[in-house]
């Protein structure tokens, strides 16, 4: 049987990616983890983040980097994270072509940092119950130490 | 034990689709402000699968639905329901809801019905953003996307870091210029005077070169627009090339119909603006290419044979803002296709730089139906009177107390009613008999404040039922999409 963490939640991790390479000033929340927590990095070093020990990358979250989206007002510039369906993984064409709905009842946590046009996010999906408000404010402490560097 | 496995698939999932979005409606490039905001977003989707079997065959439905709460460290805020339906015949339908602030506290909402039938044919139907905050030179649009159709948009979001175009906009040609005021890609010679910032009337173009009696030959647009604002029209690729399009702006009066009462007039030209393609992303290698014509203006796209089903295209400004900001998938049922001549501008002004023609292929089927155009004009109304809307039409109602029928007369007169409320008190605003068509109903708070807003063109609706947070009149708005008038009756209701 596996860790009941390990049986309810998934947490992503995405870090948006980032166009000016060679620029190393991060930004972020830059709140400071609580005492024993972890610090990982997607694969290019862009987003960091720091999450409880026994968070695994993978299972309990992912980390990728992302470009940020252009709206979310037709009207109105600006660079926002992924939003609406993409939180899912369906595209916004064709629903028949779009891939598949995410069967089920799922939630999802998610912090987004946009930072020009990088965005580094992190989300935890839960299968069934909402987030609990001790789980909230959980992911909302790690999202405070989620930082992007451009 | 199967659960894990399950949502790290879902989770995996979300970052392809997520990569495949911005993919599409990202600004490839252009110079781009760093704002540094944190986002916090709260999301549940919940997916429900039907399968029905009548007289031994089975009938799969598949529909989805998500709501998403997105609040930023800036202020900014995202309230986004979406619903997505497959059917068994192969034709989708997708309904979209948004309510949003941004960070100066404008409010914004949007609903947008969209539908794919079982060939790929794509429609949508009128999108309609507006603002609660009567700041109307924000957020006002109205756009209609069809297969055959064509959107106006406002410039901001189709010209951000956009490149210095290589050659002034397209002057007005005819019409009085001694008050036309100057703006940017205006003509020498037009003298810069006092003119309001927004005004209401319609747009229309006719397009030179079409066959005669096409319904696209004109078209008008009725909204608010910002003076001497850039706007985009941007015309479905299958409707006839036109050699040249010539339009006019007209601002009309509240007293009588925009069309009848004329206080603003302008007239210019525009042509078809240039296009330049690159960037095949993940069209098969060979299958398709890009050539400029002799005028090293125009291009031929061809492809062959067509061994996929749908492209999808995205256009750029060459600055890199996105003008088309998601993909349509069309169909093509020929085995070669070809997109050419597309004609260079002619004539003085109008060139605005190359296009980049930005595609996507999907596997399966057989389909493509090349490419919109967009062109780009500089509105600018002559000064004159500024539009007059009557007062706002009152009246008031109570929790349970009998309905009231007002009545929109004129273009962009709104409806406030009041409703007294105690703290505690819950109340639903219900809407029947619209006759108005399209219109946004929010309820206010005493001082002002957004509580709730639904926009809808359905005869009857509520709003969400509500608890009143204060004591006090709260106000119930009825504002109609850009031209719309007619009569709607308001209730309150405690169920």
């Amino acid at each position: 049987m596996l860790h009941p963490v390990a049986t309810r939640w998934i947490l992503v991790v995405v870090a948006a990616a980032g166009i000016a390479a060679g620029c190393s000033q991060s930004s972020g929340n830059s709140g400071s983890p609580p005492t024993g927590w972890k610090v990982s990095k997607d694969p290019t070093g862009s987003c960091q983040v720091s999450t409880p020990a026994d968070w695994q990358i993978g299972r309990d979250f992912f980390l990728e980097r992302q470009a940020a989206v252009s709206g979310p007002f037709p009207s109105d510039s600006g660079l926002y994270p992924a939003n609406g369906l993409a939180l899912w993984g369906v595209d916004g064409s064709n629903p028949v072509d779009a891939g598949p709905f995410p069967t089920g009842h799922l939630f999802q946590v998610r912090t987004s940092v946009v930072n020009g046009e990088t965005v580094c996010s992190v989300w935890r999906i839960k299968g069934s119950t909402d987030f609990t408000p001790d789980e909230l404010d959980t992911m909302q402490q790690v999202g405070k130490t989620l930082q992007a560097m451009p | 034990m199967r659960a894990p496995a399950r949502l790290a698939r879902v989770g995996a999932a979300a970052l392809i689709g997520a990569s495949a979005l911005t993919v599409v409606i990202a600004p490839p490039g252009g110079v781009l402000a760093t704002n540094n905001t944190s986002w916090f977003i709260h999301s549940e989707t919940t997916d429900r699968q039907t399968s029905d079997t009548v007289g031994g065959v089975t009938t799969n439905t598949e529909s989805s639905t998500t709501i998403t709460h997105m609040t930023s460290s800036d202020g900014q805020s995202r309230d986004e329901n979406t619903t997505r339906q497959k059917n068994a015949d192969g034709s989708s339908s997708e309904h979209e809801d948004i309510q949003a602030t941004d960070g100066d506290g404008s409010n914004g909402s949007s609903t947008k019905e969209s539908t794919w039938d079982s060939n790929g044919g794509f429609t949508q139907s009128t999108h309609n953003w507006t603002d609660a905050d009567g700041n109307r030179t924000t957020w006002t649009e109205w756009e209609q996307f069809d297969a055959q159709g064509h959107s106006l948009r406002k410039g901001s979001d189709v010209k951000k870091d956009k490149v210095t175009p290589p050659t002034p906009k397209i002057p007005p040609t005819s019409g009085p210029t001694s008050s036309r005021r100057a703006t940017a890609g205006a003509t020498s010679g037009q003298s810069a005077t006092p003119a309001p910032d927004t005004w209401t009337g319609t747009i229309s173009y006719h397009f030179a070169g079409t066959a005669s009696g096409n319904d696209t030959d004109n078209i008008t647009d009725s909204g608010t627009y910002d003076d001497s604002a850039t706007y985009t029209v941007v015309l479905s690729r299958d409707l006839p090339t036109p050699s040249g399009m010539s339009w006019s702006a007209a601002g009309g009066s509240a007293t009588s119909s925009v069309d009848d009462d004329l206080l603003q007039s302008d007239q210019g030209t525009s042509q078809r603006s240039t296009w330049k393609g690159s960037d095949w992303a993940s069209v098969p290698q060979g299958a398709c290419t890009l050539t400029s014509a002799a005028d090293g203006r125009s291009y031929s796209l061809e492809c062959h044979p067509i061994t996929f089903n749908n492209i999808e295209y995205v256009l750029y400004e060459p600055g890199g803002g996105g003008v088309y900001d998601g993909p349509m998938p069309l169909t093509w049922s020929a085995d070669d296709f070809t997109i050419k001549d597309i004609p260079p501008p002619s004539g003085s002004g109008g060139l605005f730089g190359s296009r980049k023609v930005d595609t996507r292929v999907r596997t399966g089927g057989s389909a493509t139906l090349p490419v919109q155009a967009d062109i780009l004009w500089n509105l600018t109304p002559a000064s004159g009177p500024a539009p007059t809307i009557p007062p706002d039409v009152t009246g008031s109602v109570k929790v349970d107390g009998p309905p009231l029928g007002v009545s929109i007369s004129h273009p962009g007169q709104r409806v406030v009613v009041g409703l007294p409320l105690d703290a505690g008190q819950k109340v639903t605003v219900k809407v029947t008999g619209n006759m108005v068509g399209a219109v946004k109903v929010s309820l206010l708070k005493p001082g002002g404040s957004l509580v709730s807003v639904d926009s809808s063109s359905a005869g009857s609706f509520d709003l969400g039922a509500q608890t009143a947070a204060t004591s006090g009149t709260y106000s119930i708005v009825v504002e109609a999409r850009p031209g719309g008038t007619g009569e709607i009756t308001l209730a309150a209701s405690s169920q």
